[in-house]
């Protein structure tokens, strides 16, 4: 092993090499903080310049440049302002928005960075140690564990169930996943709640909903009252430094969910939004009171736990790729193509065969990591700074960015109009506090959910296989216990406030 | 192939694809079109995506077509692209649009209103057969050992697919079971979403087998996590010498997904005439040949009256067997 | 009746239709070969159709205790007319015509003037430095988009862009 990291670093660290990274990172980041240009997109876009390099070490390093900048990118939008570009970034801005909000966007940024780097490089030690380990791993889930993860990840909404609102989350987690079974489904040969509308075949796209769900809500709010801007974010970025005192509070939430993270992308069928939103329901479950509280509303926790958990199931989700030639996700599936393109096919004979190229995967994205670090710290004050851009620039072009994800690449003029009905629609929402994020939550999950669920009773006959799968049965269970804990947490010190006994 | 499935195959032409507008070579010699612009029913990415610009990629690498653009149009699952070629047919004389066996199985089932006559058709171009596959373990080694083990336990053998129940991979793998005489309908048919996830499932044991597009059975192969059981050619393919074929272990079925080029109704004759010597020329040249090679294509190639033919016998087997099978 | 329990009117509407979908309308159309299945296209949305109903009657009927203190909404509705409300539905306005026009005048025109009346209702009145800001933003995304990126965006209007 130890022959393969030299053999590795040596190639990474060649001067072209080390360009190529920093190109990498660089086109990464700008191109991903456009909402509708999510990893996948950037990655497909520059394999051409890759397969052009011809060596297979450097075209690969500069993917995981661009891999990892994208994700850093699409952080950015969701932190600035509410407009998560892809799935996996929709937990950032939970916590993340909320902070930028009260001036800590410089802060919110390099707590998001910092994540990222330690989710990403924590990942590339494990695949490094555990890959061969692992793959096994990687298929000891059938699509009955798929359903039971799903369920857990849907445990996630708890945080947005607040006192006397529990009800009103229930209620958008539903509607949510009502909306995930309009249109064409894996499972089923015709569309469902179409209403006979073409542009709804295809279902609600993701990047549709999530504009209209959080970005363009924000962007009304912002206009109807605009001392929301100015006295909030605009002027000083302040506090850009992360106190010792935060940084020992998310120094465990970085390492727990950077292992669960790497092991859920691991998983074939999950990958990193499933990580991201096992990450927040975990780490808001298992906090002390007053600081579970603060989720949702600027926890610097809640903003740790979804940054590092996504980046480390990215990473994570090489270990299928490389040991089975198995893409877990879209992204990896893109780079398959690109290896087979360059001559190298993934599999159990990788590491036999080819070990150079192995290393060279994993040294590249530490090494893209660390770059991606550097170079970032520094630019995150001027990032920040864009909020400080006159309320009559700022909004215009958060409208026109909330437009263009949803048109970019799609070029469906129809899908405009649905976001501004949607978007109308989540505002009036807001206005009687129902809380919007249970409803992504539950249209992202809500596919897959039922995917899984039909797949496990098809293969089954019927809904035993809750019963005949141990590990579907622990899961549900650990789902139930996520939500009931903090209830009966809550209630208990309701029950005490009210000077009532402590019976228990 | 009905939604964005993120194949290994199709991922792979999404890269290569992505390389048509890499290509600036222009060699003005022998130029047939001046420009071509490709509508592209999908997202990017996906096959669909893959074809046009690997076919607008050595058009004008070869210098038979000045510059070739793309237009990425989804919605509707292809229906809102076809709908806007015809809508806007008199303005769309420089456009070709990409399509491939869905439009005919589609326009069947009705999910969308037109069908392929209301299009001008151009040609077909490429395509690729359909594939049974067992995991390397798997005690299967042939058709006849999975009609073995599929009478011994049938609700223990589900072959899974990218497709929707009654999509293309669950009509080959009904195919074959009618073949073999077995009740078509009973099979049990598992739908996944992207060929990465069926391919994780028919390792983990979830699944028996699996029902996939030949040129992504080759690149698992090759791999060495799948065995090929059965291809749906007329003979073995050069790129799987190994791999048997239906018909030669008695199973008589046969099938390919052909891909090819539309234009807007009412295109004028001359125009139909120039893209399609366009894309005769386009066979014999070097840059196709490194297209198709990396995309394990296999050149099919119809144009005009022949498509129109083959179309409509396609969708007359199709139709038949789908009524058969219960699907519609 | 407070807005909340309006909407969850509402919700409960368009669940009951979706309902009665589910349950009355979808399985008549599946074809023979799924009627074997155990689970239907219409399972998941049976349940889910309950589910929305109860939790739009819990809401309706006011059954989920809440808090006494009603915390104050960031933007207090009932007096809406005392906000930016006509530069929100002038926005608003104006995000609708874009999409209707984006692709009949095309991507440059259709983006300059988003922005430039986007920010002349919310009062800018540098009509000099919007415009350049406008013509740069509309310019630059399209450059980056379709020139380097290679993802179409049809520029002009369609009527002299025949064959794009």
């Amino acid at each position: 092993m130890l022959e393969g990291i030299l053999v590795g670093l040596s190639t990474a660290f060649s001067i072209s090499n080390l360009l190529m990274v920093i190109g990498g990172c660089l086109i990464g980041t700008f191109i991903g903080m456009l909402p509708g240009l999510g990893p996948m997109s950037i990655i497909a876009i520059m394999i051409p310049v890759a397969i052009s390099i011809g060596d297979p070490s450097a075209a690969l390093i500069l993917l995981a440049g661009v891999y990892y900048g994208a994700i850093f990118g699409g952080s950015t939008s969701s932190i600035l302002i509410n407009a998560p570009g892809v799935a996996s970034t929709v937990a950032t801005s939970f916590d993340g928005y909320p902070l930028a909000r009260q001036g800590k966007a410089g802060k919110a940024l390099t707590v998001a960075a910092i994540a990222s780097f330690c989710g990403g490089t924590i990942g590339a030690i494990l695949l490094m140690i555990f890959a061969p380990a692992l793959a096994s791993v990687a298929l000891l889930f059938h699509s009955a564990e798929y359903f039971a993860l799903m369920v857990v990840g849907l445990s996630a909404i708890a945080a947005f169930a607040g006192t006397g609102q529990v009800a009103k989350a229930l209620l958008m987690t539903f509607v949510g996943l009502m909306m995930a079974t309009v249109g064409e489904g894996a499972l089923f040969n015709m569309p469902r709640f179409t209403m006979g509308v073409m542009d709804l075949q295809s279902g609600f796209g993701f990047i549709t909903l999530a504009m209209a769900m959080f970005a363009l809500p924000e962007a009304i709010y912002l206009v109807l009252d605009p001392s929301r801007s100015n006295s909030d974010t605009g002027g000083e970025i302040k506090d850009l430094r992360i106190t010792k005192a935060e940084a020992k509070s998310i120094a465990p939430v970085i390492g727990r969910q950077s292992i669960q993270g790497f092991l859920i992308g691991v998983l074939p069928g999950a990958g990193a939004t499933i990580a991201s939103f096992l990450g927040y329901a975990v780490e808001r479950n298992i906090a002390p009171k007053e600081e579970q509280e603060q989720f949702g509303k600027g926890s610097i926790k809640g903003l740790a736990a979804p940054e590092s958990a996504n980046n480390a199931a990215c990473t994570g989700s090489f270990v299928p790729l490389l040991t089975l030639g198995i893409p877990g996700s879209g992204t990896t599936a893109i780079l398959l193509g690109a290896l087979i393109a360059l001559n190298v096919s993934p599999g159990p004979r990788l590491m036999i065969d080819q070990p150079e190229i192995f290393w060279a995967v994993i040294i590249s994205m530490y090494v893209g990591n660390v770059i991606l670090l550097i170079l970032n710290l520094p630019l995150i004050p001027y990032i920040a700074k864009v909020l400080a851009v006159p309320r009559t620039f700022l909004i215009p072009f958060i409208l026109f960015f909330t437009l263009m994800g949803a048109y970019i690449g799609q070029n469906n003029a129809t899908e405009l109009l649905i976001l501004v009905g949607l978007g109308v629609a989540a505002t009036v929402l807001r206005f009687a506090d129902y809380p919007l994020a249970p409803l992504l939550i539950g249209f992202i999950l809500g596919s897959m959910l039922e995917d899984n669920f039909a797949r496990s009773m098809q293969l089954y006959d019927g809904i035993g296989f809750i019963l005949e799968r141990p590990m579907t049965m622990g899961l549900l269970g650990l789902a139930s216990l996520l939500v009931i804990l903090p209830s009966y947490r809550a209630r208990r010190a309701r029950l005490r406030a009210e000077g009532v006994a402590d019976a228990d | 192939m009905t939604k964005l499935n993120l194949t290994r195959r199709m991922i792979m032409t999404a890269a290569v694809a992505a390389m048509g507008f890499a290509a600036p070579a222009l060699a003005d010699g022998h130029k047939v079109v001046d420009s071509i612009h490709f509508l592209i029913p999908g997202g990017a990415g996906g096959g669909w995506d893959g074809t046009a610009r690997g076919t607008g990629e050595a058009l004008t690498g070869a210098g038979l077509v000045g510059t070739a653009s793309y237009e990425n149009m989804s919605g509707g699952g292809g229906g809102k692209a076809i709908g806007y070629l015809i809508e806007n047919a008199a303005s769309q004389h420089g456009t070709l649009m990409v399509n491939s066996t869905p439009i005919v199985i589609r326009s069947l089932t009705g999910v969308f209103p037109h069908n392929f006559r209301d299009l001008t058709l151009v040609a077909g171009t490429i395509g690729d057969y359909a594939a049974i596959v067992v995991g390397k373990d798997s005690p299967i080694n042939s058709m006849s050992d999975f009609i073995a083990a599929y009478k011994a336990d049938m609700k223990g053998t589900a072959v899974g697919g990218g497709s929707v129940p009654g999509g293309m991979d669950h009509l080959v793998a009904a195919m074959v079971m009618k073949a073999a005489g077995e009740d078509p309908t009973a099979l049990k048919y598992i739908p996944y979403d992207a060929g990465g996830k069926a391919m994780a499932a028919l390792l983990s044991g979830e699944i028996a087998a699996l029902s996939t597009g030949f040129s992504e059975a080759v690149d698992l192969a090759n791999a060495g996590e799948v065995k090929i059981i059965g291809v749906t050619a007329d003979a073995r393919v050069d790129a799987a010498p190994d791999a048997p074929t239906m018909v030669e272990q008695g199973l008589e079925t046969t099938f390919v997904n052909w891909r090819g080029f539309f234009g807007a109704p009412g295109l004028p004759a001359d125009k139909v005439a120039m893209y399609q010597e366009a894309l005769t020329k386009m066979y014999d040249t070097p840059e196709w040949e490194a297209v198709r090679a990396r995309n394990g294509w296999v050149n099919i190639h119809n144009s005009g009256d022949d498509f129109k033919a083959f179309l409509e016998e396609q969708e007359q087997v199709i139709g038949d067997l789908m009524k058969e099978l219960g699907f519609l | 009746m407070a807005l909340d329990r309006w909407i969850a009117l509402i919700i409960l509407m368009i669940s009951l239709v979706y309902g009665y979908t589910a349950f009355f309308t979808m399985d008549g159309g599946l074809p023979p070969f799924m009627q074997r299945n155990p689970i239907w296209p219409s399972t998941f949305p049976k349940m889910l159709s309950v589910l929305t109903i109860v939790s739009a009657l819990i809401i309706l009927l006011g059954i989920e205790k809440s808090d006494d203190e009603i915390k104050p909404s960031e933007i207090n509705y009932r007096r809406l007319t005392e906000y930016k409300l006509g530069q929100a539905l002038m926005l608003l306005g104006l995000m609708v015509v874009y999409a209707l026009l984006l692709r009949p005048i095309g991507f440059l025109a259709a983006t300059f003037g988003f922005l430039v009346l986007g920010s002349a209702i919310l009062g800018e009145r540098r009509y000099g430095v919007l415009a350049l800001v406008a013509a740069l933003a509309a310019g630059i995304v399209w450059y980056l988009v379709q020139q380097v990126l290679g993802i179409f965006l049809s520029p002009w209007p369609t009527f002299f862009a025949v064959g794009g």
